[in-house]
C-alpha cells in the first residue's frame, strides 16, 4: 500500500564531523549534541548538563564513533587480547563485529536521514487506500494507523447515513507537526485542520505528538465535513449544524488493535467550555443556535445540542432526518452561497420544527440545558486536562488545581499539563510541590525544555546559593534544548524581576 | 508646531536622496549594494516602521490568474537585510527604567530568510529546491519556493547573499501561470547583485528601537502638554523616516493638518487632502467636547493605485501600523469605490486617539461599529463632509425593515460584541442608529442625547478604572472555589455591567412611554 513518491530525490545534508542523532518515537529528532549510551537509555551531553532519555521513548539512535568494548575482568581481558569481542551473546573476531556494526550504523544513518529528509514537503511520502490519497511527512507506521482509521470512519459513516461512494478519492495531507502544517497548508495560526470544499478538494491536518488521541479527534472532526459534503456535493451545510455534527463525530474513539471506532462520546474539551459559560452566568438560546447566529459557540453549545439529539432515542431518528433533509429534500429553500447552495437561519428553524414535530422551541431548549447539566460529564484524563486549563485561563486557580490533580491521577503525561500545574502551585506559594511535580514531568519527557525553564524559576524563588546556581544552569539548559523558543514566559518573568529586584533570599530549607 | 515641522521636513528632504528610484539599477550607497531591477518596474515606499525590507519594487502591471477568477497579483521584488549583529540577538531583552517600569522587548523575530518567510508568507508554501551558487564572488543560496495551498498559486525565487556582516535575501515572486516567462529575467537581475562601498551601517534599521507610541495614549498618567510634546517628537521621527524612504517620482504637499506624500496625480491628491481636512474640521466642530487632548498632524500617503497601496502595506510582520500617525490612501482606478473608506476611518481614529484615547480604544460596541460605518462612507464636497448612504446600504436597510429585523435602540445600546454579531447587518444598523442620535430626536428628553450618553459613558469608564486600580491594590487571593467563581462571573459580565451602568445613568428616569416614543421616532427615521 505504501509507496515512495516516484522519482524522489532525497536531499541529504552533509553530516558534520560527529553527527549523533536521536530519533524519538513521537517524531522528534535531536541532533547537534553529543550522545552516549547509558543504562536503559541515552545520555545527551548538553553544555549545561546531562539529559537522560529512556530507551522507551527512543525509536532510533546514531552515535558516531562509539567506544568499543571495555573488559571488566581478567577472563574478558584475555579474550580481548586474542582479538575477540562479545557481540550479541557470542565472542567473535573484532573485525567481524566491527564490520557488522559499521553496516548497521550505515543502515541506521540512512534510515534516520531519510526520515529527516521526508519531513520536507518536497520529499513527502505518498500512498493510496480504497477511498483516500495520502501525502504526508511523518513516519509511515503512524500514517498506516491513520489510514485504517479513516477507512473505517468512511465505512461507518457512509453506511449509517446512506451515502454513495464518490468517483474520486479524497486527497489527505498529513503533516508531522503544527509548524509544518501552518507553513505548507497555509492555515492561519489557531487553525488545527481544514477541509477544502472547493476543487481541488483536500483535507489537511497534523500529528500532535503530545496527544496522539487529539490528532484522531481533529481528523474525525475535519473528515466529517467531507463525509457530510458527500450527501450533496452542490450543497454546503450551514456553520451551525456543520460544525456541531463534526464535533459530535470528533469525539469518536478508535481502537487500533480491533480496528473499530465507536461514536457518541463526550467532547470533554467542548463540554468544559459550555460549563465555563454556565458558570459565568451564560446560556445559549436554541432559537439562536438553529438560526445560525452563534458563531464560535456552534463548536461548543452546538455540539452539546447535536449530542443531545443524536443520543436521545426519541429524537435521534428525527434529527437525522432533519440533517439529511437540509441537503436533499426538495421542499427546503436553498440559497446561492457563491460556490453552491446553503440554507439560511429561518429556513433551518422551519425544517427543524417540521422534522422534530415541534411548534415551540422553548420546551426543547429547557430539556437540552437540563441534558447538559445532568447527562454530560467530564471524567477522563484529557477532559480533566482541558477543564484545568480552562479554569486557569479564567483566573480560577483553586478549581484548576483540583482538575490538574485529577488529570495526573488519571495518567496524564503531557509536559504542558505538568508545567501549567507547576505554575499554578508556584502562584499558590507551594514551590516544593511544584519542584517535585516538574522533576516527575522531566522523567516523562526529558526533552521538554519548558519544564526546565519553570523548574529554574521555582528554584530561584526558593533562594539559596546552590539553588540559584542550579536555576541558572537549568535556564540555560532549557534554551540549549530548544534554542528556537527563547521567550519562555518564566525566563521573561525572571529577567523582569531580576531587572527590578534581587532574587528572593528565603532560608534555604524553606519548601 | 506645524510650521516648525515643515522646515525640518524640507531640510531632511534635501539631505537624503532616495535609494529607491525608478526601475533599472537599484543602487544603495548607504547600505552598500546594487542590482538591476526588471525594466519598467516601480519602487514602492517603505513604511517608517519597516526594519527588514530595504528595497521593494513591483511590476508596472497586475497579472490575472488563468485558472482562478478574480485572482490578480503584481510581480514583485524585495530585498531583505539580515544583519548578523541583529539576528544573533534573539529572545527577550529586559530594561529597568530608573524609577519607572521594567520594559520587556523581544529582539529579532527572524534568524534568517527562512524564518522571515515563515512569518511573512501569504498562503501555504514549501521550499521546492535549495542549492548553492556564487554571484560576483559572493556566496549565495538559491531557494525556489512554491505557494500552492489556500492561495492563488505563485512561485518565488530567493537568492540569499552572504556578506561579511549580513545576509541579503533578494526575493522575486509572481503567479505560477507566468513563471516560466518571467523567471529568466528575475535570474538575470539576481546575477547582477554586488556589494559597493558602504557609507552607512547595516544595523541602522533592524537595530532600531520601536517608537514608544503607547505612552502618548496613557490618559490620566501624564499631562496633556506632556503627551502633546511626546507626540510631536514621535511624529517628527516618523516624518523624517517617511521622507528618507520616499522613492523618486512622489510629490509632497502640505495642508493645515497633513503632510501628503503622493504618487497619484495633482487633482486626486488635492481631493484626498480636501476630504481629510474636511473630516478633521467636522470632527473639531462637532466632537471637541469628547476630550481635552490636542490632535496633532499626520502623514497622508496617497498611492498610485490598489497594487501600490497593497505593496506598501505588505510590510514585515513586526512593523507597527496600529498606532502610527500615517493615513494611507490610493487612487481607485478600478471603480470599486473603496478608495476613501480607509482614509476616513484612519483620520477619525487618529483624531479620537489624540483627543481622548480612552474613548478611541474603549468605545461601546454599537458606537465603535456605528462610527466605522458612518465615517467609512463619508465624502467631502466644497470642503464640507457629507454622510450619505450609498445604494447598496439603502437596499440592505430596506430589506432589514421589510424582514422585520430592525433591532430596537434599547437592544443596540445594551449589546456587547457577541450580541451585535447576531443582528442582521449590525454594522449598518449601528450606523443608522448613530445618524438618528445625531440628527433625529428633538424632544426635551432627547435633546443632546448623544453628547450626554458619551459623557456619561466616559465618566463610568473613568470611575471603573479608578475602582479597579483601588481594588487591585487591596485585593486578596480568593480562598475557595466559590469565591473564585463569583469573581469570574463578575468579570464575565463586566461589559454588560458597564453598559447597564451607563444605561441607568442616562435612561434611568425614562418611563416606558418615553421609550416607546423614542423607539417610534427611531423606526420612523429608519423608514
Amino acid at each position: 500500500m505504501r509507496a515512495a513518491a516516484a522519482g524522489l530525490v532525497l536531499a541529504l545534508t552533509a553530516a558534520p564531523a560527529r553527527a549523533d542523532i536521536l530519533a524519538l518515537k513521537d517524531g522528534r529528532f535531536v541532533e547537534g549534541v553529543k550522545i552516549d549510551r547509558g543504562e536503559g537509555g541515552y545520555k545527551l551531553l548538553y553544555k549545561n548538563g546531562e539529559v537522560f532519555v529512556p530507551e522507551t521513548l527512543v525509536k532510533d539512535c546514531l552515535i558516531e564513533g562509539e567506544k568499543g568494548f571495555e573488559p571488566r575482568n581478567d577472563e574478558e581481558r584475555a579474550r580481548v587480547d586474542k582479538g575477540l569481542v562479545p557481540f550479541e551473546g557470542k565472542w567473535v573476531a573484532k573485525s567481524a563485529r566491527d564490520a557488522a556494526i559499521a553496516k548497521r550504523q550505515a543502515e541506521r544513518k540512512k534510515r534516520i536521514e531519510e526520515a529527516k529528509a521526508h519531513r520536507e514537503w518536497r520529499n513527502r511520502y505518498t500512498a493510496e487506500s480504497a477511498n483516500f490519497k495520502f501525502e504526508y511527512t511523518l513516519d509511515p507506521e503512524i500514517q498506516e494507523d491513520l489510514r485504517d482509521l479513516m477507512e473505517t470512519y468512511f465505512k461507518v459513516f457512509t453506511q449509517k447515513w446512506g451515502i454513495a461512494r464518490p468517483k474520486e478519492k479524497l486527497k489527505v495531507c498529513f503533516y508531522h507537526d503544527y509548524d509544518s502544517f501552518l507553513q505548507v497548508s497555509g492555515a492561519g495560526h489557531g487553525v488545527l485542520a481544514y477541509y477544502r470544499f472547493v476543487q481541488p478538494i483536500e483535507l489537511d491536518f497534523f500529528y500532535e505528538r503530545l496527544d496522539p488521541g487529539y490528532t484522531a479527534a481533529v481528523m474525525f472532526h475535519e473528515a466529517n465535513h467531507y463525509l457530510t459534503h458527500l450527501i450533496n456535493f452542490e450543497f454546503h451545510y450551514p456553520h451551525n449544524v456543520n460544525e456541531a455534527m463534526a464535533e459530535y463525530y470528533g469525539a469518536s474513539q478508535w481502537d487500533p488493535r480491533k480496528k473499530e471506532m465507536s461514536v457518541g462520546q463526550v467532547q470533554e474539551g467542548r463540554l468544559t467550555e459550555v460549563l465555563t459559560d454556565i458558570q459565568g452566568g451564560e446560556t445559549k438560546k436554541l432559537e439562536d443556535y438553529l438560526s445560525n447566529r452563534l458563531g464560535y459557540d456552534d463548536y461548543t453549545w452546538g455540539w452539546s445540542f447535536v449530542h443531545f439529539m443524536m443520543e436521545t432515542p426519541k429524537y435521534s431518528k428525527r434529527f437525522q432526518s432533519f440533517f439529511l433533509a437540509l441537503g436533499r429534500d426538495k421542499d427546503v429553500k436553498r440559497v446561492d452561497d457563491g460556490r453552491g447552495t446553503t440554507v439560511e437561519g429561518d429556513e433551518i428553524v422551519r425544517v427543524f420544527k417540521k422534522h422534530l414535530g415541534v411548534t415551540d422551541l422553548a420546551p426543547l431548549e429547557k430539556e437540552w440545558h437540563e441534558y447538559i447539566k445532568t447527562k454530560l460529564k467530564v471524567e477522563t484524563q484529557r477532559g480533566y486536562e482541558r477543564a484545568a486549563i480552562a479554569a486557569q485561563r479564567t483566573g480560577q486557580s483553586i478549581r484548576a488545581r483540583r482538575f490538574f490533580k485529577l488529570a495526573i491521577e488519571k495518567g496524564s503525561t503531557n509536559p504542558q499539563v505538568y508545567r501549567a500545574y507547576a505554575r499554578n502551585l508556584l502562584y499558590d506559594d507551594k514551590p516544593a510541590e511544584a519542584i517535585e511535580l516538574l522533576r516527575k514531568g522531566i522523567t516523562l519527557d526529558p526533552l521538554a525544555a519548558g519544564l526546565y525553564a519553570t523548574l529554574a524559576v521555582a528554584l530561584r524563588g526558593q533562594g539559596g546559593t546552590e539553588r540559584l546556581a542550579e536555576a541558572k544552569r537549568l535556564k540555560e539548559l532549557a534554551r540549549e534544548i530548544d534554542p528556537e523558543n527563547l521567550d519562555f514566559e518564566e525566563i521573561v518573568i525572571e529577567m523582569t524581576e531580576a531587572a527590578g529586584s534581587k532574587p528572593t533570599s528565603r532560608p534555604k530549607d524553606k519548601g | 508646531m506645524f510650521q516648525d515641522l515643515a522646515v525640518v521636513v524640507a531640510a531632511l528632504a534635501a539631505a537624503f536622496p532616495p535609494a529607491q528610484a525608478g526601475a533599472g539599477l537599484h543602487k544603495d550607497e548607504e547600505l552598500g549594494f546594487q542590482m538591476e531591477v526588471p525594466k519598467d518596474w516601480r519602487a514602492v515606499p517603505l513604511a517608517a516602521s519597516e526594519k527588514w525590507v530595504v528595497a521593494k519594487y513591483i511590476s508596472n502591471r497586475e497579472l490575472q490568474s488563468k485558472k482562478e477568477w478574480w485572482s490578480g497579483h503584481t510581480p514583485e521584488m524585495r530585498v531583505i537585510l539580515f544583519p548578523t549583529e541583529v539576528t544573533k540577538e534573539r529572545g527577550p531583552k529586559v530594561t529597568k527604567v530608573k524609577d519607572g517600569p521594567t520594559l520587556v522587548k523581544f529582539r529579532s523575530p527572524f534568524s534568517d530568510y527562512k524564518s522571515y518567510l515563515k512569518q511573512n508568507a501569504e498562503g501555504g508554501y514549501y521550499v521546492a529546491k535549495e542549492e548553492p551558487t556564487t554571484v560576483n564572488n559572493i556566496e549565495a543560496t538559491c531557494l525556489e519556493i512554491r505557494f500552492e495551498k489556500l492561495t492563488v498559486p505563485r512561485h518565488a525565487v530567493a537568492w540569499v547573499f552572504k556578506g561579511e556582516d549580513a545576509e541579503w535575501a533578494v526575493h522575486f515572486e509572481a503567479l505560477e501561470d507566468y513563471w516560466e516567462k518571467l523567471a529568466p529575467d528575475f535570474t538575470r537581475c539576481l546575477r547582477t547583485f554586488k556589494f559597493i562601498p558602504r557609507k552607512g551601517s547595516v544595523t541602522a534599521r533592524a537595530g532600531d528601537n520601536d517608537l514608544d507610541f503607547d505612552s502618548i495614549f496613557e490618559v490620566g498618567k501624564t499631562s496633556i502638554a506632556e503627551r502633546a510634546t511626546k507626540r510631536a517628537a514621535l511624529f517628527e521621527r516618523e516624518l523624517q523616516t517617511a521622507v528618507d524612504r520616499l522613492p523618486a517620482g512622489w510629490i509632497r504637499k502640505k495642508s493645515p493638518h497633513f503632510y501628503a506624500f503622493s504618487h497619484s496625480d495633482e487633482r486626486h491628491t488635492a481631493r484626498v487632502l480636501e476630504q481629510a481636512e474636511a473630516l478633521v474640521a467636522w470632527l473639531t466642530q462637532n466632537f471637541s467636547w469628547v476630550g481635552d487632548g490636542l490632535p496633532g498632524p499626520a502623514i497622508l500617503r496617497i498611492c498610485k493605485g490598489w497594487e501600490e497601496f497593497r505593496a506598501f502595506h505588505d510590510t514585515s510582520n513586526d512593523a507597527m501600523f496600529v498606532r502610527s500617525f500615517e493615513v494611507v490612501a490610493y487612487k481607485d482606478t478600478e471603480g470599486y469605490g473603496f478608495g476613501s473608506w480607509g482614509v476616513n476611518g484612519a483620520v477619525a481614529n487618529l483624531w479620537f486617539a489624540d483627543k481622548n484615547p480612552r474613548l478611541r480604544w474603549g468605545m461601546p460596541p454599537w458606537l465603535n461599529t456605528g462610527i466605522s460605518a458612518i465615517f467609512g462612507g463619508s465624502s467631502a464636497k466644497g470642503g464640507k463632509v457629507e454622510f450619505k448612504l450609498d445604494e447598496w446600504e439603502r437596499e440592505a436597510l430596506r430589506q432589514i425593515r421589510q424582514k422585520g429585523k430592525l433591532v430596537t435602540a434599547r437592544q443596540l445600546l445594551g449589546a456587547d460584541y457577541d450580541e451585535l454579531r447576531k443582528f442582521e447587518n449590525s454594522w449598518l444598523q449601528c450606523g443608522l442608529f448613530l445618524r438618528y442620535l445625531w440628527t433625529g430626536p428633538k424632544s426635551a428628553s432627547t435633546k443632546d442625547l448623544f453628547k450626554k450618553y458619551v459623557q456619561a459613558y466616559l465618566a463610568v469608564v473613568e470611575e471603573e478604572e479608578k475602582a479597579e486600580e483601588a481594588a487591585g491594590k487591596k485585593e486578596n487571593k480568593p480562598k475557595t472555589e466559590e469565591e473564585e467563581e463569583a469573581r469570574f462571573k463578575a468579570r464575565r459580565q463586566e461589559t454588560k455591567r458597564q453598559a447597564d451602568k451607563v444605561f441607568q445613568r442616562i435612561f434611568g428616569s425614562w418611563s416606558e412611554a418615553d421609550w416607546a416614543a423614542f423607539e417610534r421616532g427611531y423606526a420612523d427615521f429608519a423608514d
